[in-house]
């Protein structure tokens, strides 16, 4: 698995420029957070990933393929797409029948078909839902039948649009262990977001963008601790770094670059121990 | 696949001669301009009229909005021509000339005429100002409001349409090539989730005009005021005189010979077609 960017501008056809000179190398599995300010150009990029636009400067290659020579319907078996918005994809008359609308695309046999809409029904659990109309459903579950027909071909990158929009706390947790899982077969797993929290204990790399530039690329603590960084880009560091630079500002010896509750907890029971 | 002949029809603010004239003079100007264009057959008055409003697509600042639109009608241009070429014959209604192919290219430029005309109109127009102006000219508001709210939407509702192309052809369906009977088959997975979206929209957008009191006074007022300045003046009076002009020229003197001017007869297509197939009969050895 393998996403390579090499130095790609784009310009919308109204003259706005929403990419300037990005590239980005991702390799095996990784599971990849991209964050950044409204209008930064995250959606942009990402529409570059499986060749709904194509760059005006540079190449993508999806494992090797550049993106200007073949369609968007080829690559989809390569990377699966879910929008921001359900609305955009769901057209059929029953929950099954939508899930099952990008395997038959593939041309996937009638048993197989059976089998996979099986088990992203049983994930998702959109059983009760499943001969019924997917526009009758609420906004957070429609969001869910959109994910669960874009996973059902089993794609080898995986990029989402705000996932975690409009998702209770339960659907969130899910989602993430399904991300993750995935990750661990190897894949490659790109999620589009401005939910800080949700990205920090389990993203390994996280790319900022602002102004339609890559502004910071790297391990979640690194980026994420960056105050200039999360400035630029209009972001929130996580509770519990704010936290930690907060009390390191009062007790030097408390360290300022915490991310996670569980790092948080064993560095004040170190404090209450020692003894302030 | 791509939507870009529908920004032909889409309001863009530039500060231009034409942008600045009043709605109602412009509709009156479009209007006429098509009652005019519609009473000829023949291809000379039709492309004096077409030509005659290159200038102002120059001076409206449109002229890139307008080639994409053209583009965007070369399906239809295409097939106009060829089945009025073709299939011509002293039935066609309208046929008063013994040229087909002459016709079918009066038919094609009086539909880009006609095009051009709206193009620059909606394009010059603001959508507020262009309901204002209907309740000016006594059309019931609820009407006019519908009215200008559909052509509002007319861009959104094209870049929705882009969406949702690229959203299906991200879960696999071929949009990018197939047979004509598979891209029409093709067309569902696109055209109802744009349905759904929009009468979705429309729901809420009633909604929210109900809970801010839509309809509440009768007597409405606007923040703006559209007003008719000289220029709206000169050129409502420009459009009388052309149009009188045009009913002394055409139904008083009678016109010109020339103006029914056809194209020789080695130009008609049927002829081209013809000698095409003697051409390979010949080479082939066909008897
Ligand atoms: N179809 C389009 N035509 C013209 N300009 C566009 C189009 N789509 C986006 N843009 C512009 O490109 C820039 C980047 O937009 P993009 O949608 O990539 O931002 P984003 O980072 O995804 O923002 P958000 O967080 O709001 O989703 C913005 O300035 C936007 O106005
Ligand atoms: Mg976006």
């Amino acid at each position: 698995m393998s996403i390579s960017v090499e130095s790609i501008s784009f310009t919308y056809p109204n003259a706005t420029q929403a990419l300037e000179n990005v590239s980005l190398e991702i390799k095996g599995s990784e599971l990849v957070a991209i964050m950044g300010e409204n209008g930064a150009g995250k959606t942009t990029l990402v529409k570059h990933l499986n060749g709904l636009l194509k760059p005006n400067k540079g190449k993508v290659l999806i494992n090797g393929m550049d993106t200007k020579t073949v369609t968007v319907a080829k690559l989809a078996r390569e990377v699966g797409f879910v929008f921001q918005n359900p609305d955009h994809q769901l057209f059929a008359s029953t929950v099954d029948e939508e899930i099952s609308f990008a395997l038959k695309n593939f041309g996937f046999s009638e048993s197989e078909i059976n089998r996979r809409v099986e088990t992203v029904i049983n994930f998702f659990e959109l059983e009760k839902y499943r001969k019924l109309s997917p526009f009758i459903l609420s906004g957070g579950e429609r969001k869910r039948v959109a994910l669960a027909s874009v996973l059902a071909p089993d794609p080898k990158i995986l990029i989402v649009d705000e996932p975690t929009i409009g998702q209770d706390f339960r659907q969130k947790e899910k989602f993430l262990k399904n991300l993750l899982e995935m990750v661990d077969e190897g894949k490659i797993v790109i999620v589009v977001t401005h939910d800080v929290e949700f990205v920090v204990p389990n993203f390994q790399r996280i790319i900022v963008m602002s102004k339609g530039k890559v502004i910071a690329d790297g391990g979640i603590r690194d980026v994420l601790t960056d105050f200039k960084v999360l400035k630029r880009a209009s972001l929130l560091p996580p509770k519990i770094t704010e936290l930690s630079w907060n009390i390191s500002q009062k007790i030097t010896s408390f360290p300022k670059d915490l991310i996670s509750v569980e790092e948080a907890r064993k560095a004040i029971l170190n404090l209450i121990k020692r003894g302030f | 696949m791509s939507l870009t002949p529908l920004s032909a029809f889409e309001f863009k603010k530039k500060n231009t001669i034409i942008h600045n004239l009043d709605p109602r003079s412009k509709l009156f100007f479009t209007v006429i301009l098509s009652i005019i264009i519609l009473q000829y057959n023949s291809l000379i008055p039709i492309m004096i009229i077409f030509i005659s409003l290159i200038p102002l697509i120059t001076f409206a600042k449109v002229v890139r909005e307008w080639i994409a639109s053209l583009k965007g009608l070369t399906f239809l241009i295409f097939f106009i021509f060829v089945i009025d070429s073709l299939y011509y014959s002293s039935y066609t209604p309208l046929a008063d000339s013994s040229s087909p192919t002459t016709f079918a290219l009066a038919m094609v430029i009086r539909l880009l005429a006609l095009v051009t005309a709206f193009s620059i109109f909606f394009q010059t127009v603001h959508p507020d100002d262009l309901g204002q102006a209907l309740v000016k000219l006594k059309v019931p508001y609820n009407f006019a409001w519908a009215l200008s709210t559909a052509y509002r939407f007319v861009p959104t509702l094209a870049k929705e349409a882009q969406t949702i192309m690229d959203a299906q052809m991200s879960r696999g369906l071929e949009l990018q090539s197939g047979n004509l009977i598979k891209r029409i088959k093709n067309f569902i997975p696109i055209i109802i989730p744009l349905f759904v979206s929009s009468i979705r929209r429309a729901w809420q957008l009633a909604e929210a005009m109900d809970s801010r009191a839509w309809g509440a006074s009768k007597k409405r007022t606007f923040y703006y005021e559209i007003t008719m300045s000289n220029g709206d003046y000169v050129l409502i009076t420009i459009t009388i005189v052309i149009l009188l002009f045009q009913i002394y020229i055409t139904y008083y003197l009678g016109l010109p010979e020339w103006v029914y001017w056809q194209l020789p007869y080695w130009l008609e297509l049927q002829y081209i077609i013809e000698k095409i197939i003697q051409f390979f009969k010949l080479v082939f050895n066909i008897t």
